[in-house]
């Protein structure tokens, strides 16, 4: 039993069997490919389809209605293989120029890209492309070789090229991959002649020539349509390329980070600064090996899967290639599906650690002083021995610990002496564990005279995790005391509520005293006073 | 230097001739034209006639018009052309030209 398959020739049907069809379709590819070059190129195509046609119709009566491989054969034996015919063609056309048609466009052979089943190691990707590009292979596959090693992005990138490119396997394909080379000065040349097609419609437009039937207002559509057809190839294979371009840095940038290779450059376009890496900021998150797995996992394919399908759209769009068979397209996106499963799972097991809320207060007496005036600064370099950085980011880790910076200070009016609050809270999935948490935050203030030492940084556990960890600190003066505010100061003050109404900004160096309305500036110019602010907005920044 | 070739080009220069000179004799079929050809040994495959019909016919050498079969798909049936006509003369009188002129060298180099 054999399949057969319906075609089309001049307008009749036949029944052909499968593996003559094949047969068939290869010789009339072969023709096509061989008389591209010719004018008239679809008139002889026809012509010939019809007298094959004549011929299976000879072969054919009541009893035998299938064309078989051997009608075809046959077929093919009395036309002659193209091969026979073209080269004299060829030199026909060559050496004469005397047939001056008005279709001046004459379409090349077009080159493909396929991947080259008679040299390959792998898929025959390299051996193909070498074909397209005409380099030796061996080049390419040196390259992809390389990068294999190099952070991985070559494997990406080949497996998208395999997945993609289809094989040639009929001999019109094969001559497609071998057909006219394709480099910058071909594109533009194509590029040209498409140009040119449409500067002729133009121009026969102009001239309101209406051949082949077609009216004025025809032509123009079919011109407009022309010039629709050449931008949108350009921009399709300019956006192709940018997919690819962007589709593969994402790639790298993905690997780099993962593969804990890390160049800082890349690094730190991102994190601005920060000299640490992605295993090292998963581990100050995620308590369990298996959270974190799950996350970079999840995370992944996350990015990875739409860098893929971007590098993909962008080779198909550049090289004119069929989309991807369903079964690959599926298989992507359900994947890509996992991975939001898997982030989402990931948060809402996360989002448990941080139900509850809870702190501790810590009060530090403040010691009496000589003078009448505190000054307020930032122990800056509090973090300096810890840790080897020249431009601290606002969370530094050591081996077991966690640094953080964003302490906030206010200034409140004491009715009993001078002291500080120190209120650290933190996350946790109970209220017992986040208390345990909030007590094993470090700040420190230390005192040396007149001068009042804050830290830049509080410190906790790297076993406690980043769990919102959070340091408020507030400074209790009673009415009269004088408080110098310094420079550094602007870094931890937050909000501080004075008669003025200044921003933190406009606080520091000056000095300032408690009075019975609030904290008051002693030495701030009368310009910067302002009368009495909206309270809605002050509150508003209280928040 | 293949002999095959040679034999070939010569055909191919009077090929055309030939099918000028078939359509002069009447209005003929594609097919009808190939099956002369073949009789007369002038093509092996067919194929090789359908580029050079389009190349007259683009050069008006030839005109065609569509006929319907018994049987199979319609036809192109082909007709000279008044300047068919007057290159086939001038094709003519080269051939008869070259005819005497490969006579006599031959001839005088069997001497």
């Amino acid at each position: 039993m054999n399949k057969t398959i319906n075609i089309n020739l001049a307008g009749i049907i036949f029944h052909v069997d499968e593996d003559a069809y094949k047969i068939l379709s290869a010789y009339l590819d072969k023709i096509k490919i061989a008389f591209s070059n010719s004018e008239g190129k679809d008139e002889i195509i026809t012509d010939i389809e019809a007298r094959i046609a004549e011929l299976f119709q000879q072969k054919l009566s009541d009893k035998k209605e299938v064309v078989s491989v051997a009608d075809v054969n046959e077929v093919i034996e009395v036309m002659g293989k193209p091969e026979d015919y073209i080269d004299e063609e060829m030199e026909e056309e060559a050496s004469n120029n005397t047939y001056t048609s008005s279709n001046t466009y004459r379409n090349k052979t077009k080159k493909r890209v396929f991947r080259n089943p008679d040299d390959k190691v792998l898929g025959g990707v390299c051996g193909g492309l070498g074909e397209y590009l005409e380099i030796d292979p061996l080049w390419l596959r040196l390259g992809f070789g390389i990068s294999f090693f190099f952070f991985g992005t070559g494997f990406l990138l080949y497996i998208a090229l395999w997945a993609i490119i289809p094989e040639a396997t009929t001999t019109a394909e094969k001559l497609q991959m071998k057909g006219e080379r394709i480099n910058v000065s071909n594109i533009e040349k194509s590029i040209k002649e498409e140009l040119e097609a449409v500067q002729e419609k133009l121009k026969d437009f102009s001239k309101k020539q209406a051949p082949k039937g077609k009216n004025a207002i025809e032509k123009f559509f079919d011109l407009i349509g022309n010039l629709i057809t050449l931008i949108f190839k350009l921009v399709t294979r300019i956006i192709g390329f940018a997919f690819i371009v962007a589709g593969v840095l994402a790639a790298i940038f993905l690997f780099t980070n993962l593969g804990g290779g890390l160049p800082d450059v890349l690094y730190n376009m991102v994190a601005n600064g920060a000299n640490v890496n992605i295993t090292e900021i998963l581990d100050t998150i995620f308590v369990s090996n298996l959270h974190t797995n799950l996350t970079l996992i999840g995370a992944t394919l996350f990015i990875i899967i739409p860098a893929t399908s971007i590098i993909i759209y962008g080779i198909r769009l550049l090289f004119d290639i069929k989309p991807l068979n369903h079964s690959i397209r599926v298989s992507l996106g359900s994947l890509w599906g996992i991975s939001w499963v898997l982030l989402i799972i990931s948060t809402i097991w996360l989002m448990r650690d941080f139900r509850y809320n809870d702190g501790v207060t810590v009060t530090q007496k403040i010691e009496p002083i000589q003078s009448d005036v505190y000054y307020l600064n930032v122990n800056k370099n509090s973090l300096s021995d810890i840790v080897d950085e020249s431009e601290p980011f606002y969370l530094d880790l050591t081996e077991d610990a966690i640094y953080m910076d964003g302490v906030d200070l206010d200034i409140h009016k004491s009715t009993e002496g001078t002291y500080i609050d120190i209120i650290a809270e933190s996350q946790a999935a109970t209220r017992f564990a986040a208390k345990n948490k909030a007590e094993n935050i470090q700040y420190n203030i230390s005192q040396q005279d007149s001068v009042l030492l804050f830290d830049e940084y509080y410190k906790f556990p790297l076993k406690d995790k980043l769990r919102a960890q959070n340091v408020e600190v507030s400074l209790y003066i009673p009415v009269g005391t004088k408080i110098y505010l310094s420079r550094d100061s602007r870094d931890i003050i937050y909000d501080i509520k004075n008669v003025t109404n200044m921003w933190d900004h406009e606080m520091v160096s000056h000095l300032w005293e408690m009075t019975d309305k609030g904290l008051t500036c002693l030495d701030c110019e009368t310009e910067v006073e302002i009368t009495e602010k909206d309270t809605n907005e002050s509150n508003f920044f209280e928040e | 230097m293949k002999i095959e070739n040679t034999k070939a080009q010569m055909r191919k220069g009077v090929l055309e001739f030939c099918i000028l000179s078939i359509l002069k004799n009447g209005d003929a079929y594609a097919s009808d034209i190939i099956e002369k050809l073949k009789d007369a040994k002038m093509i092996v495959v067919e194929g090789t006639l359908y580029p050079l019909l389009t190349r007259l016919k683009n050069a008006d050498l030839l005109s065609y018009r569509w006929e319907e079969s018994k049987s199979g798909p319609p036809r192109k049936y082909y007709k000279l052309t008044q300047k068919g006509e007057d290159f086939l003369v001038e094709l003519q009188t080269t051939w008869e030209d070259l005819q005497k002129a490969v006579k006599i060298t031959t001839t005088t180099s069997k001497q």
